[in-house]
């Protein structure tokens, strides 16, 4: 998808579902991916992506299009719940998917939930080699979890990454030669 | 290990790539079933969120009374009181609320502020001033605050964080004489006189900013309530305007009318739970209205929102801003009038599940506050059936509130309720048009226009004469919809909508934008005697969703209307256009009508403030360009097109071109998501932070 079409996407989304749709769809298993990563916990993953779209949703049409890519925003927003999560005892979320499949959601997906929950956690421990070097990262401060994270495991390059987190493309660079360090520090 | 081995090591790890289909499939149906798709108007978290806590709710309302005395009041058997004390407060709050964090999320498109009359006034037609035009407002002498303002000499315009004045007449002269710039953004203004008021709010954006400094033991403040200020200068010399007062509340703006002398502005806060502390409303400087000022009804819901309604005067400085604050449910909906201030909330409960998930029964509670000046006294409540569409479907005539509303049942229902002002039904007609949604609504004295739609439109008018036998006159069906309706005269009618194009019996694509005018002078038979038909499919206009941006003058036989105006490329269709195609933007600006019963609609030009639309500043924004016309007025015989970067002036008879000025437009933003002009992300030099900048 190119930029422009995305903006008319992002435009007609403001109103129309099927637009929003094909957003979600392009988007949705990169931030899970990402929050997965940052998190290594496939329930909040979850929970935050969740949150994530549903404040995207909500601020759509706040969303300015300016040369913020519509991918930059939502990795914002992303960035900010995974700070709600490690800063929170209890990430205090407004919708659990749980609740909605309890309610009636489950009915129109084919899916089943716990077992793909159960399925993708023994995937998830065959990364031992990541779980392990993510147990570090997640030790260092966020802003030096997020550098790190969003540069080397989501590949973003520094441009991307001062959009994401709202700071210089020095700054980026200088934390996360900071950030490697001390990751290093750790090894 | 080596730095370089390290990054190596880092940049070829291999991450998990996990999905969770079921998760990805359950939470796209709950965000295309949310509310955000089912209205016209924005996000509205309430409603979002309404389905899944349904069940914890209570509220089983079904009457109730009230007169204009002071003493208890009841809501469905639950009193409305004030609270004893603040322990009271906390308590009822910690019991009943479901949910006490609360996300910043809904918008103040949600929030219906209709304006009622004053008794036997002409509940529909503002009169036009003789010599300027005024905003399109719902109901003589009740101002709506906006962007754009005018007295006929002056233009008073709200830009970003901006607001300026030009001096607009005459048009030869035009300039701009001042601006004031504040800190947050410019949400609308008043005039008055030498009086100027302007509504500011404070963002509530996240705290991205605090955090950055890091340290994941500082304690992360979730969200940053928002305040307004309402802010009133002196503009007796218009290029220095003075401030001389400045009132402000915590919450959100949610509207404001001006009536007479006095600003009344409408502000929600949610109740929300901190280090054990229930927050509570503030107004002024910091004083914290007390849990003792406080209205409630006993209803347990999803969560509380405060309603704050201030009343100011704009002439007399010395006299202090009063207020009345309720404590209600989730979504309240606010309704304003010259001598009542309506609220009007869904009231959530008795679940059905459909196939698409849950959905609650839709019943709307009303609440009245009397208002004189600055005093102002919660006296009725009731509760209909549905849910009401925006502002014109809501309306005060004669003694009688008026309301049109849709349910959602099995298939949709339209219904139309007369209440007096004790709020209790004195007539209806319901089960309008099965199948149907409304899509707009007017009142015009002891009528109501309806328009209903799922493939075709029809138009109904209803006789209100008498309030408790409300009948169906007459019903038009055509194809299209109105979005807008606008009296025209006592038989006229006028409505701006789109074309459709009939797909199934439940369907149909929407085309351009369309413009009609309907006599109803026989109300039998209603009939469509002239419409206008604007661009392809993907065209659009503001005045769909905002009347504020529509200009009509009746004695001038003057419509004018901004409009984004799309074409396809019928060769990329060499089998024929089919009816889903979307247009591309090709042109926006403002098409100035002729409109009279005897000719119809005639199109008599167009003005763009659009030179180049390739242009990546003016055009390739569409919508966020500045360049895009947002409003019109007229003084004397000159037309004002207004767009963020500039006013243009146009003859009114000829269109021929006088004069521009270019405005100082703001690309400011209170959001940090744009990079053109963000909020300074970076800790100033010598911050913590500042020594993690490396040299090269």
């Amino acid at each position: 998808m190119d930029l422009r079409e995305e903006k008319e996407l992002v435009s007609q989304a403001q109103k129309a579902p099927d637009a929003f749709a094909r957003l979600y769809d392009q988007y949705y298993p990169r931030i899970f991916g990402y929050v997965l990563r940052r998190s290594a916990n496939l329930e909040a993953a979850q929970d935050i992506t969740s949150e994530t779209f549903l404040k995207a949703l909500g601020k759509l049409w706040q969303f300015q299009w300016r040369n913020v890519s519509f991918s930059s925003w939502l990795y914002k927003i992303a960035t900010n719940e995974v700070r709600q999560y490690f800063r929170k005892a209890e990430y205090k979320k407004s919708v659990s998917l749980e609740e909605l499949q309890e309610q009636g959601f489950e009915l129109l997906s084919p899916h089943d939930p716990e077992n793909e929950l159960i399925e993708a956690q023994e995937k998830l421990e065959q990364h031992q080699e990541f779980l392990e070097v993510q147990q570090r990262i997640v030790r260092l401060p966020a802003r030096y979890q997020e550098v790190i994270t969003l540069r080397f495991f989501e590949k973003k390059q520094i441009k991307e990454i001062a959009e994401i987190l709202g700071k210089r493309e020095g700054t980026i660079k200088s934390l996360l030669h900071r950030a490697v360090e001390k990751l290093r520090e750790t090894d | 290990m080596k730095y370089e081995d390290f990054i190596k090591k880092l940049e070829n790890l291999k991450t998990p790539d996990i999905e969770l289909p079921g998760h990805r499939q359950t939470l796209k149906m709950f965000l295309l079933n949310s509310g955000r798709f089912r209205e016209r108007t924005a996000m509205n978290w309430m409603k979002v969120l309404a389905p899944i806590t349904a069940a914890v709710l209570l509220i089983t309302v079904v009457g109730f009374f009230a007169v204009d005395r002071p003493g208890p009041l009841y809501l469905g058997g639950n009193e409305i009181s004030q609270f004893a004390s603040y322990d009271e407060l906390q308590d009822f709050v910690g019991t009943k609320a479901e949910y006490k964090q609360f996300s910043w999320g809904f918008s103040r498109g949600d929030f219906f502020l209709a304006a009622g009359s004053a008794e036997n006034a002409d509940s529909t037609l503002a009169p036009a001033v003789s010599g300027h035009s005024t905003t399109n407002i719902q109901v003589a002498g009740v101002d709506e605050a906006d962007v754009v303002k005018t007295d006929g000499a002056y233009i008073y315009l709200a830009s970003g964080n901006k607001t300026v004045i030009v001096q607009a007449y005459p048009a030869e002269q035009a300039r701009v004489l001042s601006e004031i710039e504040l800190e947050g953004r410019v949400i609308g203004i008043f005039i008055n006189g030498d009086r100027l008021v302007v509504f500011e709010e404070e963002t509530p954006y996240y705290a991205y900013y605090d955090i950055q400094r890091d340290s994941s033991e500082k304690f992360y403040m979730p969200y940053i309530s928002p305040k307004i200020y309402v802010k009133v200068y002196d503009v007796s010399d218009r290029a220095t305007p003075q401030l001389t007062r400045n009132v402000s509340a915590s919450g959100q703006y949610v509207s404001s009318r001006m009536i007479g002398d006095y600003a009344y502005v409408v502000v929600n806060e949610p109740v929300y739970e901190q280090d054990d502390e229930i927050n509570l409303p503030k107004v002024g400087d910091n004083e914290t209205i007390p849990a003792t000022d406080i209205y409630y009804s006993d209803v347990a819901d999803y969560y509380y929102m405060y309603t704050t309604i201030i009343a100011i005067n704009t002439q007399n400085d010395a006299q202090e801003p009063t207020y009345e604050t309720i404590l209600l449910g989730a979504s309240s909906n606010l309704y304003v009038s010259a001598d009542n201030i309506y609220l009007t909330f869904p009231v959530w409960g008795g679940d059905v599940v459909e196939p698409w998930g849950i959905r609650s029964s839709e019943r709307t509670s009303i609440h009245r506050i009397r208002i004189e000046g600055g005093e102002m006294n919660y006296v009725a409540s009731g509760e209909i059936p549905g849910m009401v569409l925006n502002q014109f479907a809501m309306d005060e005539y004669d003694g009688y509130f008026r309301v049109a509303t849709t349910t959602h049942g099995e298939e949709p229902l339209n219904n139309v309720y007369v209440l007096n002002m004790a709020l209790n039904v004195t007539g209806s007609l319901p089960d309008l048009a099965k199948g149907e949604t409304i899509y707009s609504a007017r009142f015009a004295g002891d009528r109501c226009y309806v328009v209903t739609f799922r493939n075709i439109d029809p138009l109904f008018v209803i006789d209100l004469s008498n309030p408790t036998n409300p009948r169906l006159l007459g019903e038009l069906k055509i194809t299209g919809y109105s979005s807008y309706l606008h009296p025209y005269d006592e038989n006229h009618i006028i409505g701006i909508g789109k074309e459709t194009v009939a797909e199934q019996e439940d369907f149909a694509w929407y085309q351009g934008v369309k413009i009609s005018l309907f006599d109803v002078s026989d109300v039998s038979n209603p009939r469509e005697i002239s419409k206008y038909e604007i661009g392809d499919r993907g065209t659009d206009s503001p005045v769909l969703w905002d009347h504020k941006a529509f200009l009509f003058d009746k004695e001038r036989n003057l419509l004018v209307m901004p409009v984004l105006e799309a074409k396809i490329n019928a060769t990329q269709y060499p089998e024929g256009v089919p009816s889903w195609a979307y247009g591309q933007p090709v042109w926006q600006g403002a098409y100035v009508f002729d409109i009279s019963v005897d000719n119809g609609l005639q199109l008599k030009g167009k003005i763009t403030h659009v030179e180049n639309i390739t242009d990546p500043e003016q055009g390739y924004y569409y919508y966020y360009s500045p360049f895009a016309v947002e409003r019109s007025l007229y003084i004397d015989n000159v037309l004002y097109t207004i767009s963020q970067a500039k006013i243009k002036m146009n003859d009114l008879g000829t269109l021929e071109y006088i004069n521009e000025v270019e405005l100082p437009y703001s690309t400011w933003t209170p959001y940090g998501y744009s990079p053109v002009e963000p909020r300074p992300a970076e800790p100033p030099a010598g911050a913590e932070s500042g020594a993690e900048t490396f040299p090269k």
